[in-house]
């Protein structure tokens, strides 16, 4: 018959040890998966963010006066009115407008009334209302774009409009 | 008979203490290949979703001038066609949705093609052009599912 032959004072302490330390591995592991997940749904929100702040951007950019500005901006959900005017729009996790407020996007409108025309300052910002899990650098925003937009009182290449 | 009492018992938790590395080793695998996957999957949804309108969008903005960007029918589907001039030569870029992709075409001004000639560009389950107003063009990508749009306001007022 086959005798097993254990030095078991000296074995059970290393296999403790052994555990102790794959715990620890195995904490940092899943951190480390944790941080690659949120780093990527980071990173997926960036690109949606951007897509979205883009868009706006692009739809101002074709705007011929300050009146369909302030069309546009009407569309936004919220609207808080001060030296800058701030309008908000929220979607939820899925990037899906009105049905949460997981996403917050920005528009702050300022105004610069000059008599050749009004010069807008306008910058879109994207932020997260809860912090991502795992990942600390960065904090809660998004993406922002700033941009200037002048509408001319008198001339331009939409005069004829 | 203790002494061979403890030994059993100091084996079976060696073997226990075995179990929980096992365990612990298998969650952390089988954690890791979820994450793997799943970022993965979002990774390609997204390539597909803003790799299509990124691509629509530089083409249109380097070639953003009067008269060079058109949206044109194509055999019952919207195409963007791009009118370039290489050494006094009128050429044509079409990129268009045909068969589960978006095709981009670059031919001489005027000849005929077949859909499927183009090159394959990527892979997409809808591609939409709206004209929004005269300036203004809403890009709808639809893959996997989820739909993504992208505005696009040209300085050449495109041609329709």
């Amino acid at each position: 018959m086959n005798k097993v032959s254990l030095n078991s004072k000296h074995s059970l302490l290393e296999i403790i040890l052994s555990v102790l330390i794959f715990l620890a591995a195995g904490i940092i592991m899943l951190n480390c998966f944790g941080i690659a997940r949120f780093t990527q749904i980071r990173a997926n929100d960036k690109v949606t963010a951007g897509a979205i702040i883009q868009s706006d951007f692009e739809i101002i950019k074709s705007l011929n006066s300050t009146n369909e500005l302030y069309e546009f901006l009407n569309t936004y959900g919220t609207k808080e009115s001060g030296s800058i005017n701030t309008y908000t729009k929220y979607y939820d996790e899925n990037w899906i407008q009105g049905s949460g407020k997981e996403y917050a996007v920005t528009i702050e409108i300022d105004d610069e009334n000059t008599s050749s025309g009004t010069l807008i300052n306008i910058n879109i910002s994207a932020q997260k209302n809860n912090p991502y899990p795992f990942i600390k650098a960065g904090g809660q925003q998004i993406y922002s774009i700033e941009s200037k937009k002048f509408f001319p009182s008198f001339g331009g290449v939409y005069e004829d409009k | 008979m203790d002494r061979q009492n403890q030994f059993s018992f100091q084996f079976i938790f060696i073997m226990l203490l075995y179990l929980v590395i096992v365990i612990l080793s298998v969650i952390v695998i089988s954690l890791g290949k979820n994450i793997y996957d799943k970022i993965n999957e979002d990774r390609n949804k997204n390539y597909e979703l803003q790799v299509s309108l990124s691509y629509i969008a530089n083409k249109i903005r380097q070639s953003d001038i009067n008269d060079a960007v058109e949206i044109k029918d194509l055999n019952g589907i919207d195409a963007v066609v791009i009118n370039e001039v290489y050494d006094e030569e009128e050429y044509q870029t079409w990129i268009y949705f045909y068969d589960g992709a978006i095709y981009e075409m670059f031919t001489d001004a005027g000849s005929t093609f077949e859909l499927s000639d183009g090159t394959r560009v990527v892979e997409a389950d809808l591609f939409k052009i709206e004209k929004i107003k005269d300036n203004l063009y809403k890009f709808t990508a639809v893959s996997k599912e989820e739909n993504s749009e992208l505005y696009l306001s040209l300085y050449s007022k495109a041609v329709t």
